[in-house]
């Protein structure tokens, strides 16, 4: 909870400045990559408009050699992690049937699902591949379901690898 | 509530760049009248793609040299005139920066660099970012070349917020393909002669990924007649890309404990001798006929 009440301390300055100019402040204006701990603020960072039941996609490169934090808050201020859930979803081909036949065809896989997670921990990931992936945003519901909300998916990145691996 | 409304779908405007239930002028229309809201879910997908300076340092870390011949002189910059061959070149010049300055080129040459991109970037409404602040910053970096490095790849990010913050989809998509197409020069240059660099030409081959999210980020402004065409270029060269041979392994999360995971399997592809050329030489035909 502490964390959580930081995260608002932190955004609800930034947020304000940010209402009054009547559009989502971008995920920089928002956060700040915890640059001490080694992370900087990755370009594929966004911030997009969502009422509750509609869905974000955000389709994104992680690269070999990079570790990826990933954080999405919500919210028309202060932002927060709690009305949003989120996938990350990769893609494999497989053998499927199509009209009688066997045909190879690219599939979505789902590779993590932050419903099914406990606590507030950012979630991340390394990966040996260059991948392309998604990350796909749903908001709870809330009382006014037309309320049109910021989602601020805010990438973190630090280097895995050290030069010459 | 209204401002709310107006306020968001600003943002929806910037940052969307497909959408399966509404187009832009849709969303243009819920600017001004509350009660058009769609009562039914959207389902909004945007692309992105990883800045210069994160795939230059992709290339540091596999043990890339520099080379300042690969890039393309400061001294043209007077060449470009019209606004399409500005923005493009803004975007080369600008993977350039990342990649001198990831390879700790130094102070004078980012401050080079700065001063130049501060002209262009005024031609094309992008103002502030190569300022009198950023040439303090770099004074007071000084030969400290990881915060130089920090510092252009910063700017990258407030030029992308700018672009979108001022709705020019069109001049972001020749920045970013300008880019693109100067990084896979380098990276090609790098690379040597085919199986010369294997490190370097598997990163090239995974470049794919990043090249379909660019296409389909510019296939959002193609209504630009220069954007058709860097569309049409970038469309040849992930032509060249079903040339190569690749094996699919199935992907799977590895949980290491405290949210943290090692993302396994995926798409692995390598260059014939004859696909890596055909491709090496296409890039330097396309990037020719944006630097001249």
């Amino acid at each position: 909870m502490l964390k959580i009440n930081q995260l608002f301390i932190a955004t609800l300055i930034v947020f304000t400045a940010s209402l009054s100019m009547a559009q989502c402040p971008q995920p920089g204006q928002v956060l700040r990559a915890d640059y001490k701990d080694g992370w900087g603020e990755n370009s594929q960072s966004k911030t997009g408009t969502l009422r509750p039941g509609d869905t974000y996609e955000m389709n994104f490169i992680a690269q070999r050699g990079l570790k990826y934090r990933i954080t999405i808050l919500s919210g028309t201020g202060p932002f927060t992690d709690q009305n949003v859930e989120f996938q990350l979803v990769g893609s494999e081909v497989k053998k499927v049937e199509q009209n009688g036949k066997m045909v190879y065809k690219r599939q979505e896989v789902v590779l993590y699902d932050s419903a099914n997670k406990q606590g507030d921990e950012k979630m991340s990931f390394s990966s040996p591949k260059t991948q392309k992936l998604t990350l796909r945003i749903k908001l709870n519901g809330a009382e006014d379901s037309k309320a049109v909300q910021c989602v601020v998916v805010f990438v973190e990145t630090k280097r895995e690898l050290e030069v010459g691996f | 509530m209204n401002k709310l409304i107006v306020a968001s779908c600003i943002g929806f405007l910037m940052f969307s760049c497909k959408s399966e239930e509404t187009d832009a002028k849709k969303t243009v229309d819920i600017q001004t009248e509350k009660d058009t809201v769609p009562s039914e879910p959207m389902h909004e997908i945007v692309y992105a793609v990883p800045s210069p300076s994160e795939q230059h340092d992709l290339l540091y870390m596999l043990g890339g040299e520099v080379n300042p011949a690969y890039t393309n002189p400061l001294s043209r910059m007077s060449e470009y005139t019209t606004p399409e061959a500005k923005a493009l070149n803004f975007g080369v010049y600008l993977s350039d920066a990342a990649y001198m300055m990831r390879f700790k080129q130094g102070k004078k040459v980012f401050l080079d660099y700065v001063s130049s991109l501060d002209k262009m970037g005024n031609e094309l409404d992008i103002s502030q970012v190569y300022g009198k602040d950023l040439i303090k910053e770099v004074e007071e970096a000084g030969g400290d070349a990881e915060k130089l490095f920090e510092l252009s790849s910063r700017n990258y990010l407030e030029v992308f917020d700018q672009m979108i913050e001022k709705d020019k989809g069109k001049e972001l998509s020749l920045i970013l393909s300008g880019a693109w197409i100067e990084t896979m020069y380098i990276l090609f240059e790098s690379s040597g002669k085919f199986n010369e660099h294997l490190e370097i030409q598997t990163s090239i081959t995974e470049q794919r990924a990043v090249l379909e999210n660019l296409i389909a980020f510019v296939s959002e402004f193609n209504e630009h007649e220069s954007v058709k065409e860097i569309q049409g270029k970038l469309e040849k060269i992930l032509a060249k890309y079903d040339d190569l041979d690749c094996e699919e392994t199935q992907a799977r999360l590895e949980d290491k404990g405290d949210n943290s995971f090692v993302l396994h399997g995926g798409t692995s592809c390598v260059f014939t001798k004859e696909s890596y050329k055909e491709m090496k030489d296409l890039i330097r035909e396309t990037r020719k006929s944006i630097v001249l």
